[in-house]
């Protein structure tokens, strides 16, 4: 698809450098001036300020040394890679079976399905982790409510734990791993499972062999964006997580808040970046992601 | 409804009040030191060509109520508004030091106020600024005194297990006495390694200067059951809604739970007095003029002892204290009924290691 639209560009525009025409048709180049624009001064300019003061401060040596080369950043780090990775798993599990319950479902329950998506998608972000915290705090909601139960006399003690920001990870997470399998799944062909039914599959097989299959590029995309987030994450961590156990945002957050060391937060941050993208190049070159997101079917 | 403005209740009343106030002009002339003119609104008065002053404060209950009291009769008088900002004393530090400062002042301990007047970092307050007694006169010509509070243990009288009430900071740190979260602070660090040296046995005499690495060693010990609040606001509702059996929070914030109907009880014994906090004006202050005309009217007696009433903290012009009846006197921390109870902090000493204070206290956090 990518290929095509080269090709088709640099045969439509012959006077245009060829880099040029793969942006676009000559006469619509001048229309991305606006979005580049603003990438370039909402985006790029602040990005390489922040990579400026940390190199420029500490020189490549100390970013690394400050980052990289530091004990307690490593186990943030580690312990950030842990968050996101399990999150991520359970995320793009649930993602799927809510997809696919959305595809399955009749109209009236499909709408109910559609409605509690968006509306847990477009409702603040500070306003849910605050749920979350009304949710667990001692003698909050939830305990409250397991001693009614009679479940549990005593308070869970998840709150302000690095156990306790798991559930509200996945809670924030999900629509962004739902929707790009949403798209897939919408466009699965029926025929295809009334054949495979018809050869006489059972319902496991045709999971496996026919749905899946369709789906697995949506799951990854879901996937993949859903774990560069939770690494970068900070609302839910900095409300719910614990002082002492922190993850890569809120350690930047006390660097640059509480000890006013800006050029250490700086470094992190420009590592932080530099991981991300690392990540998403080879996101792209083994599951050609950019595609998935692009809206290419 | 009255519709005729001019009342004979009226007359008597403003007759009281004028003459109530003709009585308190040489309370006010009595109040300050020698040195300074000090008497508010003389010819050297303050001259407010500012149209807002931005003062740092700890935020919730205590900015409504000094709005009321202090900060909309004082835009009144002057026509220049007060804009509250969060309160982080780190910050305001940066920002005095770099000499550009946003903000006009911050609602900080005298400790503080001494450490960065000995860095230079701060104005001097003009001499028409009221000052009061309870400031050590070697430190007026930078504060006027705010008020007095004390960091309490505030409890819940419902979660006790029978065990009766608590006495003192050992108990605050006795989990297995008294089973439950502790609310404590994560970021505002006054109170918090004295707490922890007292609770474990150190006598009055020999707290200051203070052994940080005990105190930390001592609060390491209920790390786990302690319910960290990023604002006084958070604290005081970790204890209100049971999250939390015992919090450690400033008097004010406590007392005035206990005025409504709640299970909630202050105690006094071993609360950690702090005589006199203080507004800081750091160089470079954007509205220094209409800063030093607010430090001024909040150390007059009659918004001291309105702050007295309303929000429960001492005043620093003990002139005020005759404002004030028993009732109102029994819950200020710097009252004669809590003399013997309370441990005085040493402004003094704790403004030698205010820095190491904020370093290592923000290091256990983390830790």
């Amino acid at each position: 698809m990518g290929g095509q639209l080269t090709t088709a560009g640099s045969a439509r525009t012959p006077g245009l450098a060829p880099w040029a025409a793969r942006i676009g048709h000559g006469p619509a180049n001048g229309l991305l001036g606006l979005p580049l624009g603003f990438l370039l001064i909402g985006f790029a300019i602040p990005v390489g300020m922040v990579i400026a003061r940390a190199v420029g401060d500490l020189g490549v040596d100390g970013t690394l040394e400050a980052t990289v080369g530091d004990e307690t950043f490593r186990r943030v780090v580690l312990r950030t890679l842990v968050l996101a990775g399990t999150v991520t798993a359970i995320t793009a599990v649930l993602g799927l079976v809510y997809a696919l319950a959305l595809g399955l479902a009749s109209r009236p329950v499909r709408a109910l399905l559609v409605f509690a998506l968006f509306a847990s998608f477009w409702i603040s972000l500070l306003v849910r982790t605050y749920g979350w915290v009304i949710l667990l705090q001692p003698e909050g909601a939830l305990d409250k409510a397991l001693s009614t139960l009679g479940l549990r006399d005593e308070p869970l003690g998840w709150y302000q734990t690095t156990a306790g920001m798991y559930p509200a990870m996945v809670h924030i997470m999900l629509p962004f791993a739902t929707l790009p399998v949403l798209a897939a799944v919408t466009s699965l062909d029926e025929r295809q499972l009334a054949a495979a039914q018809s050869m006489g599959a059972k319902p496991l097989l045709t999971i496996r062999r026919v749905i899946l299959p369709a789906l697995g590029s949506g799951v990854v995309a879901g996937a993949v964006l859903v774990f560069v987030l939770s690494l970068s994450f900070y609302v839910t961590p900095a409300f719910l997580g614990s002082a002492s156990d922190l993850v890569i945002a809120t350690a930047i957050d006390v660097q640059f808040s509480r000890l006013f060391e800006f050029s250490t937060a700086a470094a992190m941050g420009a590592m932080l970046l530099l991981w991300v993208l690392a990540l998403y190049v080879i996101a792209d070159r083994v599951f050609q992601i950019s595609e998935r997101w692009g809206g290419a079917p | 409804m009255d519709h005729n403005p001019l009342t004979r209740r009226k007359v008597l009343r403003d007759g009281a009040v004028l003459g109530g106030a003709l009585l308190f002009a040489p309370v006010l002339a009595s109040c300050g030191d020698d040195e300074e003119d000090s008497t508010s609104g003389s010819k050297n008065g303050p001259d407010v060509t500012s149209s807002s002053v931005v003062v740092a404060t700890f935020g919730g209950e205590i900015d409504e109520i000094r709005k009321k009291i202090w900060y909309e009769p004082y835009t009144d008088r002057y026509s220049a508004r007060v804009q509250l900002v969060p309160w982080d004393v780190a910050r305001f530090i940066k920002m005095a030091e770099s000499g550009r400062s946003q903000w006009d002042s911050i609602d900080i301990d005298g400790f503080t106020l001494i450490d960065l007047a000995g860095r230079d970092l701060l104005e001097k307050l003009p001499k028409w600024v009221m000052r009061c007694d309870a400031v050590d006169s070697a430190w007026r010509a930078y504060a006027s005194g705010g008020y007095a509070y004390s960091f309490n243990v505030g409890y819940r009288t419902d979660k006790l297990g029978g065990q009766g009430a608590p006495h003192g900071w050992a108990d605050f740190f006795d989990t297995k006495k008294y089973p439950g979260k502790r609310s404590f602070p994560k970021t505002i660090y006054p109170g918090t390694v004295e707490a922890a040296l007292v609770a474990d046995g150190v006598s009055r005499e020999e707290l200051y200067p203070l052994d940080f690495e005990r105190g930390f060693r001592k609060l390491d010990t209920i790390k786990g059951d302690l319910l960290f609040y990023e604002s006084y606001g958070q604290g005081a509702q970790f204890l209100i809604q049971g999250s939390a059996t015992m919090a450690a929070l400033p008097n004010g914030r406590i007392s005035r739970l206990t005025r409504g109907e709640r299970p909630v009880e202050i105690l006094w014994e071993e609360a950690l007095l702090y005589p006199w906090s203080a507004w800081p004006v750091p160089k470079g202050a954007p509205n220094a003029d209409a800063m030093y005309a607010l430090v001024d009217w909040m150390a007059q007696p009659e918004q001291q002892a309105a702050n007295a009433r309303e929000g429960l903290y001492g005043p620093t012009n003990t002139k005020a204290l005759d404002l004030l009846d028993d009732e109102v006197l029994e819950v200020l921390p710097n009252s004669p009924a809590h003399l013997e109870q309370v441990i005085v902090t040493d402004t003094a000493a704790l403004a030698k290691t205010d820095s190491e204070y904020i370093e290592k206290f923000f290091a256990w956090v983390g830790s």
